[in-house]
């Protein structure tokens, strides 16, 4: 997001607020009237919304916090979340916008309605997450790090319009599968029209196993910015610029997550190719870009009661990930890489990071997470002190308040 | 309602406390600030910028030259010859002997001249003068290119992007703390540091106050964390001409302003009264000429884009016969050590012309050809000597551009040697400028006299479809941005816009400046020999030139 747009974002902002605080009225006397006339409620609409406030570490990174290269400033508000949900017989519907949240370069986030034929099928449309990875499909608000694994959030598609089926499929299966007009509504890297898929598994009692993929076409336009993808860390500093690409967009993801009792224990993997039809200086075709990450993650919530009345202040939880991201072109090398944004041989870049993390949510309302992440680049020319591939250590702590 | 509004109303107050616009934003000092040509390149009048620095750091500044190139005022003491007539009777006039060091050399070469032997470098003194070799204490700065220009290896010091390309000092000046107001806004802790070669050496050696300086606005972040990434109004990198070397003071501005008009990349330019206060008060130091560096302001406004490869080439690689990494020292990007494009575009240059359609096809998609040619026709009838096929390799910029497939463009930069007159110079001049000292009678439009060592003029102007897109803009930029009457008022515009800061009673101080007298700063301007009459004759020529040539 541009300065400027910024800016206006945020200058804006309220008045979805003042909008929403406008129109729940008749809500919710509807629903008022309804319940006295029925006594069973046909029509439900709930305010949602979240904020988070983070203040972030870097200690001796040579880089200007909040900058281009280096995305997230020492102090911001992360996310400003605020929406409505509801349901009116078979249908449910979501609306929710932010102007704080970069990782999408709209405010608008969720505004879509699902009808339930049954539970093996239900019917999306509008705007909302397109089927991909695990971390990717849990929300902002409940993740377990301040940030999301750097596949996740720089290689896995976004939101978009469309349309999607979803549901379960006996009591193992649940499947998601759609159309779409792109693969991340306001990104620079968006797609064109994109189908996406996910399918989950559950063989066993606290064991998920799952699988996405999606297909989209991109098209490059010489006097446009770069549309590929670009690699961020998980402390927001951009190792690997977007490159020039064009034709077929392909993702396929798999991910795993085993709880057992007060364990989560989740792995996740994710590889997307573009190709570079007719980008070369001499409109060749170059070999297809590839990102390839992973992460693993394992958490602990200490003090959890059994059987007894939930004590929420006493309730920390404690984990550890590592997360892994790569660029290149699928190519052989040439001795010749380059990071030219229409290179033949791409150098390849990548990274990787472990973080330490604590979360404690002593009341419904509040929040508070904390990460410690060390940093490594494998390409030194690309970290954030050229010629230093690491550690780079940031600290984070967010504060998050949300509706109960 | 009025329980969602009470759901509501904690997250609601805390936002809108938090989400109000920061007050880091601004408009004329932030880095996000828009670059404000139209206030800091104002083309209407002559801008005023005051400078305050301590007198500690302006000793600093001094004792810092002092160690590098002598005594401030101390003619002579590097080996530059002392001040004699030329244009308006302020350039040094060179021995015979340090002009022959220079014969056959380009600019920034190694040279010797006398008995005993004094070491320095070749450069260009005077509008229009040939090469004279200029020594210094060190011999100049390191990594010299001994054997001329022709010589594999040669270079200026290695990649330090942040040095001036022909290096006559060790080292680059030193950077101090100065506070800037212009146009009713000040900004503190302004890096300052003097900038230049020929034009720093000779005004050091004659003592003059009005020297030529660089603003890097926030240089000195590191030392002062209240101006990270500031800018001044949207602009980081500022470089003022003292025009030492041009006794009309019109030259760099005049002729960057036609290579913009004809549709260059060329940085934006615009006088400026520049005022320095070094703790005794305001003092005017004269009248300079500012320059757009090239850098993200520029690059965005012509490219759309700033993320591209910028090269400041010099030395053996910055004439494009061979492929040199330390000849391209880039401005962006430094830190990738990715060439690739200039490799390649070299290489391109240089492949086999047996299939020429194929050549051309390959080079094109490298190299804006186009723009390359329009630099050339246009810095042909100027008579720029000091630039690429002429006597210097180094007085360009390349910009590889993303948004244009990566195709590097020329960018024209260092213009005040063009328009060879006889006031203005000493004579002589190399063949890019189609002939120079003020000769007319002879220009050589399309560079008969150019070997395989300027291949990018050479080779294209030997491919006839090139030649003929050359011809074409030769023809173009006569009937356009050269149309007699145009350049004449475009000059006498200038002239009239400069003159009451250069001379009179609210003009430069006589010891501060390299004008002469009112009479002699009119005649090096409008006179009979002056730039414009000059530019009028030169054009003149070319037409005849060009209706006898095919």
């Amino acid at each position: 997001m541009t300065g400027l747009t910024s800016f206006r974002a945020r200058a804006a902002w309220p008045l979805p607020l003042l909008l929403l605080l406008a129109v729940s009225r008749p809500v919710a006397a509807q629903s008022t009237q309804e319940e006295s006339a029925r006594q069973t409620p046909v029509f439900e609409v709930a305010p949602r919304g979240y904020v988070q406030f983070d203040w972030r570490g870097y200690p001796e990174w040579p880089i200007e916090p909040g900058g281009g290269r280096l995305q997230f400033d020492t102090f911001e508000i992360r996310r400003a979340r605020i929406g409505v949900d509801g349901r009116w017989r078979r249908l449910s519907f979501e609306v929710a916008v932010d102007p704080q949240d970069v990782d999408d370069d709209t405010v608008l986030k969720d505004a879509y309605g699902q009808f339930r034929f049954s539970r093996a099928l239900r019917l999306r449309v509008g705007q909302f997450k397109l089927p991909g990875g695990r971390e990717y499909l849990t929300s902002a608000r409940t993740i377990d790090f301040v940030e999301r694994s750097a596949q996740s959030s720089s290689a896995d598609a976004g939101r978009d319009v469309g349309g999607m089926l979803n549901g379960e499929i006996g009591k193992r299966f649940e499947y998601q599968v759609g159309l779409f007009a792109g693969d991340g509504r306001g990104r620079a890297s968006r797609a064109g029209v994109t189908t996406a898929g996910r399918l989950t598994w559950a063989p066993v009692k606290d064991l998920e196993i799952g699988t996405s993929s999606s297909v989209g076409r991109t098209s490059a336009h010489d006097s446009d910015p770069a549309n590929g993808l670009d690699g961020r860390m998980p402390s927001g500093y951009r190792f690997f610029d977007r490159l020039y690409v064009q034709g077929r967009r392909q993702r396929f993801g798999i991910d795993a997550t085993f709880t057992p009792g007060a364990w989560t224990i989740a792995a996740e993997g994710l590889r997307t190719s573009d190709q570079r039809l007719e980008q070369g200086l001499d409109f060749e075709d170059l070999p297809s870009v590839v990102a390839t990450g992973w992460s693993a993650a394992a958490n602990h919530r200490f003090g959890r009661r059994r059987g007894g009345a939930r004590v929420r202040a006493r309730e920390i939880d404690l984990g550890l990930r590592f997360d892994w991201l790569s660029f290149d072109d699928s190519a052989a090398a040439t001795g010749r890489d380059s990071v030219r944004l229409r290179a033949t041989d791409v150098r390849q870049r990548s990274a990787g990071t472990l973080t330490a993390g604590v979360s404690w949510q002593p009341t419904r309302w509040g929040r508070i997470l904390g990460n410690a992440s060390l940093e490594r680049y494998g390409d030194a020319r690309s970290a954030p002190e050229p010629g230093k591939s690491g550690p780079y250590i940031t600290l984070a702590t967010r504060f998050q308040i949300e509706l109960p | 309602m009025l329980k969602v509004c009470r759901r509501l109303t904690p997250v609601a107050a805390v936002v809108l406390a938090m989400a109000s616009p920061s007050a880091q934003r601004d408009d004329t000092h932030g880095r996000d600030a828009v670059p404000d040509y139209e206030r800091v390149f104002n083309q209407d009048s002559v801008g005023r910028l005051e400078i305050r620095m301590a007198s500690s750091d302006w000793e600093a500044v001094v004792a810092d030259m002092d160690s590098m190139a002598g005594r401030f005022g101390g003619a002579g003491g590097f080996g530059m010859p002392q001040p004699g007539p030329g244009g308006g009777g302020q350039f040094p006039t060179p021995s015979t002997e340090a002009i022959a060091a220079c014969g056959g050399r380009t600019e920034g070469d190694a040279c010797s001249f006398g008995t005993p032997a004094v070491s320095g470098r070749c450069v260009q003194t005077g509008n229009a003068s040939p090469l004279t070799c200029v020594g210094l204490p060190a011999g100049g700065g390191p990594g010299g290119n001994p054997g001329g220009g022709a010589n594999p290896g040669g270079g200026f010091g290695g990649n330090n992007g942040q040095r001036d390309d022909v290096e006559l000092l060790p080292r680059t000046p030193i950077y101090v703390p100065v506070d800037l107001t212009f146009d009713g806004e000040t900004f503190h802790h302004v890096g300052f540091r003097l900038k230049g070669n020929s034009s720093l050496v000779s005004t050091w050696q004659r003592g003059a106050e009005k020297v030529p300086f660089r603003l890097n606005i926030d240089a000195l972040e590191e030392r002062y964390p209240e101006v990270v990434n500031q800018t001044f109004f949207g602009f980081q990198n500022l470089g003022f001409s003292n025009n030492i070397l041009d006794s009309s003071y019109l030259r760099a501005k005049v002729v960057t302003d036609l290579m913009r008009e004809s549709g260059l990349p060329a940085p934006r330019t615009a006088f400026m009264r520049v005022y320095l206060d070094r703790g005794a008060g305001l003092t005017y130091l004269g009248l300079y000429t500012m320059i757009e560096i090239p850098d993200e302001p520029m690059l965005d406004t012509a490219f759309g884009s700033s993320a591209g490869n910028l090269y400041k080439p010099h030395g053996t690689g910055g004439r494009w016969t061979v492929f040199v990494a330390d000849d391209f020292p880039k401005r962006t990007n430094d830190a990738d050590q990715d060439w690739t494009d200039v490799e390649d575009a070299i290489a391109a240059l240089n492949d086999p012309t047996s299939d020429r359609e194929v050549w051309r096809r390959r080079l094109e998609a490298r190299v804006d050809v186009g723009v390359f040619l329009r630099w050339l026709a246009l810095n042909t009838l100027v008579g720029n000597n000091d630039a690429y096929g002429g006597l210097s390799a180094h007085n360009y910029y390349l910009y590889g551009s993303p948004r244009h497939r990566d195709r590097l463009f020329w960018i024209p930069w260092d213009h005040d040697l063009a328009i060879p007159s006889a006031t203005g110079g000493l004579g002589g001049g190399g063949p890019v400028g189609g002939g120079g000292g003020g000769q007319t009678a002879a220009l050589d439009l399309f560079h008969t006299r150019i070997g395989a060592d300027w291949p990018l003029i050479r080779r294209l102007l030997d491919d006839p479809v090139y030649r003929a897109t050359y011809r074409g803009y030769l023809e173009e930029l006569l009937n356009s941005v050269l149309e007699p009457a145009r350049v004449n008022a475009d000059v006498r515009a200038e002239y009239d816009r400069i003159v009451p800061y250069v001379v009179g009673a609210s003009g430069e101080a006589p010891e501060r400046s390299f004008a002469g007298t009112a009479a002699q700063f009119e005649a090096a301007a409008v006179g009979p020999a002056g730039v414009a009459a000059t530019l009028q004759s030169r054009t003149t020529a070319a037409r005849a030139a060009l209706s006898s040539t095919r």
